[in-house]
């Protein structure tokens, strides 16, 4: 049974999220998901490797990766948004994206 | 108080061997490796799905990564390749333990500072309740 990722967003209490990226995450393929959760994973592990980085971007992370421009064009807007975000609320994301690829989409 | 790694995977006896090899490991990891392995499982079912014609490797993401610049931990980088022998459910399985598992942890980025412009309609102002 296929669960609406918003499903997952509202168990999380995080219905402002579900509201702005609920159905924008729910059409994203497997590809994409996991295209994001490696560059929020990516990012946040350069931020704990070196703790004297005082602000992160994903956008950035993303550019300097190895990752074909056809590729990550279609999570850059995405990116964009979720660089204004805390990492509390990427925490949230990434649980997002892996449990609903756990539901099956 | 963490939950055992079984509390995410459960329902098949493959999840069970799982969580009783990695359970304690996983817990143990320090965020930047948790944070690393993310990294690392995600990259190699990306290639799963991108290069259909080759073997898709937790190890190669590792060595990939140690190629770049970044030390890794031998026994780290030893249990991540052990990893390799996991099938798609249970490295799902896993990603969910270590985000779960990290998720305190990722507080202490919280006084660092986000670049992008808030997006219009953001929550910015809203913060998570993770109770």
């Amino acid at each position: 049974m296929h669960n609406h990722i918003g499903h997952y967003l509202a168990l999380k209490v995080a219905q402002p999220l579900a509201a702005e990226f609920g159905d924008r995450l729910e059409r994203m393929s497997k590809t994409e998901k996991l295209l994001l959760i490696h560059i929020l994973s990516g990012g946040l592990h350069e931020l704990a490797v070196y703790p004297n980085i005082s602000e992160y971007s994903f956008i950035e992370f993303c550019l300097d990766s190895e990752m074909p421009a056809a590729r990550r064009t279609s999570v850059m807007p995405l990116l964009r948004q979720f660089d204004g975000y805390d990492s509390s609320t990427i925490e949230t994301i990434l649980m997002v994206l892996v449990l609903s690829m756990q539901g099956g989409s | 108080m963490p939950q055992p790694l079984g509390y995410y995977i459960s329902g098949s006896p493959a999840a069970a061997a799982l969580a009783q090899e990695y359970g304690d490991q996983l817990q143990n990891m320090s965020l930047d490796e948790k944070l690393l392995a993310i990294k690392a499982i995600s990259g190699a079912l990306l290639d799963s799905l991108i290069h259909r014609d080759c073997e898709p490797s937790i190890e190669a993401q590792i060595l990939h990564h140690i190629d770049d610049g970044d030390p890794v931990d031998e026994g780290l980088q030893e249990s991540l390749a052990a990893l390799d022998g996991c099938d798609e459910t249970q490295c799902f399985a896993l990603l969910t333990a270590l985000i779960a598992y990290g998720s305190e942890e990722f507080r202490q980025f919280g006084s660092m500072e986000a670049v992008g412009e808030p997006a219009s309609g953001s929550q910015l102002d809203w913060e998570p309740d993770f109770s």
